[in-house]
C-alpha cells in the first residue's frame, strides 16, 4: 500500500460513515446508504482498500464516534439487532473486491489482446455485477440469523425486519454502485497505479 | 467554498484540551456503551457530563451554527421518522436526545484533540495487533476524520452549484440522483487526489509518526472521576 492507497481507504470509509447519515428508520434495521458506499469501495478499490476502509469504519463508530446509522456510535451496536450487518460488510466488501479485481485483470488480458473489444467491457461488468449481487447477499446471511438471534424471533419476522423492506432499495444501491464503479474505475485505477489521475474516463 | 469547523481540531488552553488523548477515547467509549445501559435519569447525568466537558472545552458552537443546522435537521428527521414509525413520542425524543450525546461526545474528541495526537493515541492501542499494521490504520484513522467534513463541504458545494444554475426542480429524479451522486463522487476524488499530492510532495512517511503524548496526574484524575459517575450510574438503579 502506498500513500495514494491509504488516502482512498481513509476517503472510503469517511463515505460508508457519511452513508449512515442518511438513513430511514422502518423497524429495528433502518435503510442506510452504507452498504451503497461500502459496495462502492469494494468495486472500485478492490479487496485490500476495501477491507481496511470497513475496517477502519467500524473502528471509529466502536469507538463512539458518530458514524452508524442514524448518526449514532457505541461497540454496542455490535451486540444490538444490527450488529450482524456491521459484521457482514466485512465479508461483504472482500468478495466485491475480489470479483472486481478479477474483472480488471481479465479486462485489461483481453484488451491487451485485442483493444476496444466490448467483450473485454461486457465480462468486466458481468464480473463487478456478480460480486456486488454476492456482496449484498453477505449482508443478509450473516444480518438476518443475528437479528433473529438478538431479538428471539422466528425466520419469517426476521425475513420481515431484515430483508423484506431492504430487497429494492438494495437493488437500487447496488445498481447505482456498479454505475458509480464503471464512472470512475479507469480514474481510480490510473489515480492508484500511475499518477495520471485527471485523464478522462 | 463553505469551510467545515466541525469535526476539526480547534486549538484552546483548557483542560479538556491538555488531557491525554487515550484518556479522551476510553472516556468516549465508555459513554457511548453505557449510554444504552441506563434509564432516561442516569441518560441526563451522561448528557450533562459531556456537556460540561464541551463547555469546559469551550467548544465555539456559534461559530458551528452552519454546520449545526445540518445535524439539527437531521435530528428532526431522526425524531420524526422514529415518532411515525413507533407511534409514540417520548422514545423518539429519547432516541433524539442520543444522537445530540454522541454527536456531543464525537465532536468533544475531535475538536479538543490535536490530529496528530490522536493518531497517537490509536496507534497505542492497536499496537500489540501487528497484523492489521497499526500504524497505517492509526493514520488511515485519522484521515477519516479529517474527509467528513470535507464530504459534507462538497454536497454542500454541489448542491449550492446546481441551485445557482437553477437545477433545482425534481424531474427524472433516478437520473438526477446519479448524476447529483458522481457529481459529489469526483468532487471528493478530486481533493482526495490533491491530499495525496501535497502528501507525496513533503515525502510523507506513514511508517514515521510524529509527536509524542505523555500521561500526567490529572489525566488519571479525569478517568477515575468518570470511571466512578460511570460506575455509580450503573449500580444505582
Amino acid at each position: 500500500m502506498n500513500i495514494r492507497s491509504t488516502v482512498l481507504t481513509s476517503l472510503f470509509a469517511a463515505l460508508i460513515a457519511a452513508g449512515a447519515y442518511i438513513s430511514v428508520p422502518i423497524g429495528p434495521v433502518p435503510i442506510t446508504l452504507q452498504t451503497f458506499f461500502i459496495l462502492t469501495a469494494g468495486i472500485l478499490g478492490g479487496r485490500k482498500i476495501g477491507v481496511s476502509a470497513v475496517f477502519i469504519y467500524l473502528v471509529a463508530g466502536s469507538l463512539g464516534l458518530p458514524v452508524f446509522s442514524g448518526g449514532t456510535g457505541s461497540i454496542a451496536h455490535f451486540f444490538g439487532p444490527t450488529g450482524g450487518y456491521l459484521l457482514a460488510s466485512i465479508p461483504a466488501v472482500y468478495i466485491t473486491g475480489m470479483f472486481s479485481e478479477f474483472g480488471t485483470k481479465m479486462y485489461h488480458i483481453l484488451n491487451d489482446q485485442k483493444p476496444q473489444m466490448m467483450r473485454s467491457v461486457i465480462i468486466q461488468t458481468s464480473l463487478v455485477t456478480a460480486g456486488a449481487i454476492l456482496g449484498s447477499l453477505m449482508f443478509y446471511c450473516i444480518g438476518v440469523p443475528w437479528l433473529k438471534i438478538v431479538l428471539k424471533i422466528d425466520w419469517v419476522k426476521a425475513y420481515g425486519f431484515g430483508m423484506g423492506p431492504f430487497l429494492i432499495g438494495d437493488a437500487i444501491k447496488m445498481i447505482a454502485a456498479i454505475s458509480l464503479g464503471s464512472l470512475f474505475c479507469s480514474r481510480v485505477y490510473n489515480f492508484l497505479h500511475f499518477g495520471a489521475a485527471n485523464e478522462p474516463t | 467554498m463553505a469551510e467545515k469547523l466541525i469535526f476539526h481540531y480547534q486549538a484552546r488552553n483548557s483542560i479538556i484540551h491538555r488531557i491525554d488523548p487515550r484518556i479522551k477515547i476510553i472516556i468516549i467509549f465508555t459513554i457511548s456503551a453505557a449510554m444504552f445501559t441506563v434509564n432516561p435519569l442516569q441518560f441526563a447525568v451522561l448528557f450533562g457530563y459531556v456537556l460540561s466537558g464541551c463547555l469546559i472545552a469551550r467548544l465555539p458552537f456559534t461559530r458551528y451554527k452552519k454546520e449545526l443546522r445540518f445535524f439539527f435537521l437531521l435530528l428532526v428527521v431522526i425524531v420524526l421518522s422514529r415518532w411515525i414509525s413507533s407511534k409514540s413520542l417520548i422514545p423518539s425524543l429519547y432516541y433524539g436526545a442520543r444522537f445530540i450525546l454522541v454527536v456531543a461526545a464525537g465532536l468533544l474528541l475531535t475538536d479538543s484533540t490535536a490530529p496528530e495526537d490522536l493518531t497517537l493515541a490509536l496507534y497505542w492501542f492497536i499496537r500489540p495487533f501487528k497484523f492489521i499494521n497499526p500504524k497505517r490504520t492509526a493514520i488511515q484513522f485519522n484521515l477519516t476524520v479529517s474527509f467528513i467534513p470535507i464530504i459534507f463541504d462538497s454536497v454542500l458545494e454541489i448542491r449550492e452549484a446546481r441551485k445557482s444554475r437553477l437545477d433545482n426542480t425534481w424531474r427524472k429524479p433516478v437520473k438526477r440522483i446519479i448524476s447529483f451522486s458522481s457529481q459529489i463522487f469526483d468532487l471528493i476524488l478530486q481533493k482526495a487526489e490533491e491530499i495525496s499530492y501535497a502528501l507525496e510532495s513533503r515525502l510523507f512517511d506513514e511508517k514515521i509518526l510524529h509527536g509524542s503524548i505523555a500521561f500526567r496526574k490529572t489525566d488519571f484524575i479525569v478517568l477515575i472521576l468518570t470511571i466512578g459517575i460511570i460506575a455509580g450510574l450503573l449500580l444505582v438503579r
